[in-house]
């Protein structure tokens, strides 16, 4: 079998990874809106519903796994405050980018096919 | 050591983060404060880029956006607003209602009934934190009920932010959290005419850190508690 499993993160994009986080933590939070991805978790003991989704939160949950393992590298001790911070720099990077419809959804980007 | 807490290993919430994530199971909010009148235009370029790629979470479609099986083609937002700030009903309401989204208010119960004259020291000792510049001298600071009822009957959502913005921990005492969760139920039942269904602890602690809590957040009827990094769904 192909192993498929990604190299480490150049040491490079782990600074500027972590200098974005530290840039993030420094505003006026009092102030400003904060986007942030919150998981949806069901305590009820109901068996989760099949759902159809977009591959939207496997590509945040692989960018998660992989600045907690960066991370790492530099800090052994992680807690629950670098959590807060990976995922809001994600969020950060992402919010927008990952709710742009698909290029051939776009109906901005396509007015022929709309008026067809 | 930070100000969050974990109900367990660091390992067992970036699993379940993960898990959650790659499952497609989540929710996109956006944090707010105060908003003060000085950034009223940051806060409304936001609001137009917004409305051009996501859809609003309501009261009525949370349930399928909390557990994705949400089915407009934008994903939903939903705008959170922590302390119940007047500048809140001010500036950002106008902002929300024009580009068609629903804040979700998450107030402190027993804020709105204190009298203006002590709301910034109460705001100061609870770790309320007002904006730099004071927009009302001299007046409230704090949303009253009756703008909360209106807010309510305009679809805006509601959360209780615990009764004092209090902050749990695993040795909270009991006559502490049936303040915190009771009474601050018994509070937004009496402000809003009828009961909330999310609560959220300062610093968002999730379900597990305080088994007490958990349940007695049951027993009070709140069926969501909304975390640092999760909604989670109690009942």
């Amino acid at each position: 079998m192909i192993n498929f499993s990604l190299p480490p993160l150049p040491e490079e994009e782990v600074d500027a990874r972590l200098a974005d986080m530290d840039r993030l933590g420094s505003r006026d939070y009092a102030e400003i809106g904060v986007p942030m991805f919150l998981v949806a978790e069901d305590l009820t003991g109901h068996a989760p519903r099949r759902i159809a989704h977009d591959g939207t939160g496997r590509i945040l949950a692989l960018l998660l796994a992989e600045g907690v393992e960066a991370l790492r590298t530099r800090r052994p001790d992680l807690d629950a405050d670098d959590i807060a911070r990976l995922i809001e720099a994600l969020a950060d990077r992402h919010f927008l980018s990952l709710a742009t419809p698909a290029f051939s959804r776009a109906t901005d980007l396509h007015p022929a096919a709309e008026a067809g | 050591m930070g100000e969050l807490l974990l109900p367990g290993t660091f390992d067992d919430t970036l699993n379940a983060l993960v898990r959650g994530l790659s499952a497609g199971r989540m929710l996109r909010v956006v944090n707010f404060h105060a908003t003060p009148s000085y950034r009223r235009e940051e806060y409304r370029r936001q609001f137009a880029t917004y409305a051009k790629l996501f859809a609003p979470i309501t009261f009525e479609n949370f349930d399928s956006a909390f557990d994705g099986t949400w089915t407009d083609p934008r994903p939903g937002l939903m705008p959170v607003l922590f302390e119940g700030f007047r500048d809140n009903v001010d500036v950002m309401l106008p902002i929300l209602e024009e580009f068609g989204f629903k804040g979700w208010f998450f107030v402190p119960s027993a804020f709105p009934a204190v009298v203006p004259d002590i709301q910034r020291s109460y705001a100061k000792a609870h770790k309320l934190h007002l904006p730099r510049k004071d927009e009302y001298p001299g007046e409230r600071v704090v949303m009253t009920w009756d703008e909360a009822r209106d807010l309510a009957n305009r679809g805006h959502g509601f959360a209780c932010h615990s009764r004092s913005h209090f902050e749990l921990t695993p040795e909270t005492p009991d006559h502490v959290l049936w303040d915190e969760i009771h009474t601050a139920a018994n509070e937004m039942r009496a402000g809003l005419g009828w009961p909330v269904e999310i609560f959220c602890w300062l610093h968002g602690a999730e379900a597990g850190i305080n088994p007490r809590a958990d349940a007695m957040l049951r027993e009070a009827g709140f069926r969501y508690l909304f975390s640092n990094f999760k909604v989670q769904r109690l009942a």
